[in-house]
């Protein structure tokens, strides 16, 4: 599954990440992602995170290997959420150049919108950076409103139940 | 020790978005963000939830959730292991999360789209704090469990100084009559909440609005505009006879901006509410005594998180106070001896009402419009009786209860030249017809006083002593009767 236009548009602007898996339980994790990249046109996502911050999710994305990732655009909280399967890796000299953009775009544009550096250090860490390859199988638009919860792709299943 | 969800007050109060993550019963997992997350008690909290039926039909499926609170003023993330419980979509729980986000959104005009359908209640098994960096931009410690400023224009507030907040009370109490008691209210609320921008708002029951009768910080000040008094954060606070607070504007109109809601212009004829540009704080609480609600007090501040829980409670005490003076002076000014006190003073009801013993107005003249041959020039006073408006000189001054009472003494002063009055007689004299007057007549007076000089109208209200009012004209008025 491709990835459509809007989403590949949405990864050029300042973004704040979400992600999340599940243990073998069903008890879900979370953390916030440092880094998104399209790979192969938008079929397959490079996921960055911190696993020192986030080792539930970490252990998760190792183990079970499902992983949801939520992107928002934090100047009008346009929104898409990326579902599939993934393998983590430990991050490359690339991965940790694309974190190192995306942290810093992300921080100039919660400054702009109020939110000063001291609080965004907090959420976006680098420390121990590994990478999920995601690949694409869901995606749906998660904008507040009307449309949230549809998908966000002609091949996709539907809407969300 | 282990975090309790006491501790994480600043995180509930909407300004960073909390996140919420669930797995379907395969295991796929699914994030979003949260338009509000409500503490319910010591172990439970409560979701909106808004638009994401995926997140609702997972937690049905698997009750196991993480949730990410942040707190809004340091910027520290808290993960929470819970457990679903049970749907909400009924119940005073129910109704304190909907009046909560009807709040918030109504304040950008987007309460339709923003309506409550269901919460989710869920059960808090554990909390930890999430490892976070080392900071590289200067967080200083503050001492307390203070570790810094997040927000750029947060405004670190110093809890409300109670022998400050004391005084203040004290001297509202002291106050006796309607002007002096909402001023100082209105300079505690600058002394004990270092807050510059406020308004006091009187209720008038009979249209369900609230007009506002006082204000500090705003040019103009805006007195005579009105709100409803079921809408916006005021209310919210109305309704749930507390206060009601946002934290974060900003977010509350990106929010907004994202599904696409448009904010109504003030329909015309309306003095335009006060509105501090760039406001991300505000605060609202009711005016309540002795189970009435008389008004309310709105306060707003440009500094995210500018009210904390201790600056809600202490403009609840402040409001409190202030209630009760009102209440008194209305008390104090009620007519004893029955109807008789006021119809000897020679003021009777307007309109139809024809069962007084002394009747000393004149029957409504049969010309819609009433003069009186006098000197000065003519002064055009205009009073539409759907909504007992006023225009002077074509110019509008004020509607409902104090554009009554304008009309009721000029009535009278058209008929037998009369310009001074009692409050106790136009107290009994529009009884009849307005009877929440008993309540408010003080403050009626007072905002009908302050329309007139804001408008540098030829009529103005004076106040001769304790309530004794006189109307002071430059020229001869003519009343003109409209439907």
């Amino acid at each position: 599954m491709q990835a459509d236009a809007a989403i590949l548009a949405l990864l050029q602007a300042p973004l704040m990440g979400l992600a999340a898996a599940s243990d073998a339980g069903g008890r879900p994790s979370v953390g916030r992602v440092v880094g998104v990249e399209a790979v192969e046109g938008g079929r397959v996502f490079d996921i960055c995170f911190s696993a020192w911050q986030w080792p539930a999710l970490a252990a998760d994305v190792r183990g079970h290997g499902r992983l949801a990732v939520t992107l928002v655009r934090p100047a009008d909280y346009l929104c898409y959420q990326l579902k599939g399967r993934a393998a983590l890796r430990a991050a490359n000299a690339a991965d940790y150049a694309a974190a190192a953009r995306f942290i810093a775009r992300a921080k100039t544009e919660l400054a702009r919108l109020g939110v000063a550096e001291a609080m965004s250090d907090l959420w976006l860490c680098d420390r121990d950076l590994v990478t999920a390859r995601l690949r694409l199988e869901e995606a749906y638009e998660q904008t507040p409103g009307p449309r949230a919860g549809m998908a966000a792709v002609a091949s996709a299943a539907g809407a969300a139940p | 020790m282990s975090l309790r969800l006491a501790d994480l007050s600043r995180c509930f109060d909407g300004v960073i978005p909390s996140v919420i993550a669930t797995a379907a019963a395969d295991g796929t997992p699914n994030v979003s963000y949260l338009s509000h997350v409500v503490r319910v008690d010591a172990d439970h909290i409560a979701l909106s939830n808004q638009f994401f039926a995926k997140t609702a039909a997972n937690v049905r499926a698997n009750p196991q959730v993480t949730v990410l609170l942040v707190d809004g003023l340091t910027g520290a993330q808290f993960a929470l292991d819970v457990s679903f419980v049970r749907p909400l979509d009924h119940g005073p729980l129910f109704e304190r999360i909907a009046r909560q986000l009807a709040a918030s959104s109504a304040q950008a005009g987007m309460a339709d789209v923003m309506r409550l359908r269901s919460a989710d209640v869920f059960r808090v098994k554990s909390i930890s704090a999430v490892a976070a960096p080392e900071p590289s931009h200067g967080l200083a410690a503050q001492g307390g469990d203070d570790v810094g400023v997040g927000l750029v224009s947060a405004h670190v507030q110093e809890p409300p100084h109670l022998p400050t907040l004391a005084d203040a009370a004290r001297a509202i109490l002291q106050q006796d009559d309607a002007a002096a008691i909402i001023d100082t209210l209105l300079m505690a609320i600058r002394e004990a909440l270092s807050c510059s921008h406020a308004l006091v708002l009187i209720r008038d029951q009979r249209r369900g609005r609230l007009v506002t009768t006082g204000g500090m910080g705003y040019a103009p000040h805006g007195i005579g505009s009105e709100v409803s008094e079921h809408d916006g954060l005021v209310g919210a606070a109305m309704a749930q006879g507390r206060t009601a607070r946002i934290s974060d504007l900003s977010r509350v109109r990106r929010f907004g901006a994202a599904m696409g809601a448009t904010i109504d212009d003030d329909p015309g004829r309306m003095v335009a509410l006060p509105r501090l540009a760039g406001a991300m704080s505000q605060m609202a609480t009711p005016l309540i005594a002795r189970g009435h609600i008389l008004g309310a007090v709105f306060v707003e501040s440009r500094a995210q998180l500018a009210f904390s829980e201790e600056s809600a409670a202490a403009l609840e005490l402040l409001a409190g106070h202030a209630a009760m003076a009102l209440w008194a002076i209305e008390r104090d000014a009620q007519p004893v001896g029955g109807a008789s006190a006021g119809a000897a003073d020679g003021v009777a009801p307007p309109g139809p009402s024809s069962s007084q013993p002394q009747q000393t107005l004149p029957p409504p003249a049969a010309s819609p419009t009433m003069a009186r041959q006098e000197g000065g020039r003519p002064i055009s006073v205009k009073h539409h009786a759907y909504d007992d408006s006023i225009f002077i000189d074509g110019v509008y001054i004020v509607k409902g209860v104090a554009g009554a009472l304008l009309q009721m003494m000029l009535q009278r002063h058209l008929a037998d030249g009369r310009t001074a009055f009692s409050n106790r007689e136009l107290r009994l004299a529009a009884g009849p017809r307005m009877p929440d007057i008993k309540d408010n007549l003080e403050t009626r007076l007072l905002l009908l006083r302050r329309r007139l000089e804001e408008k540098q109208a030829p009529i103005r209200l004076l106040r001769t002593g304790r309530g004794q009012i006189q109307l002071d004209m430059t020229g001869a008025p003519e009343l003109e009767q409209a439907p």
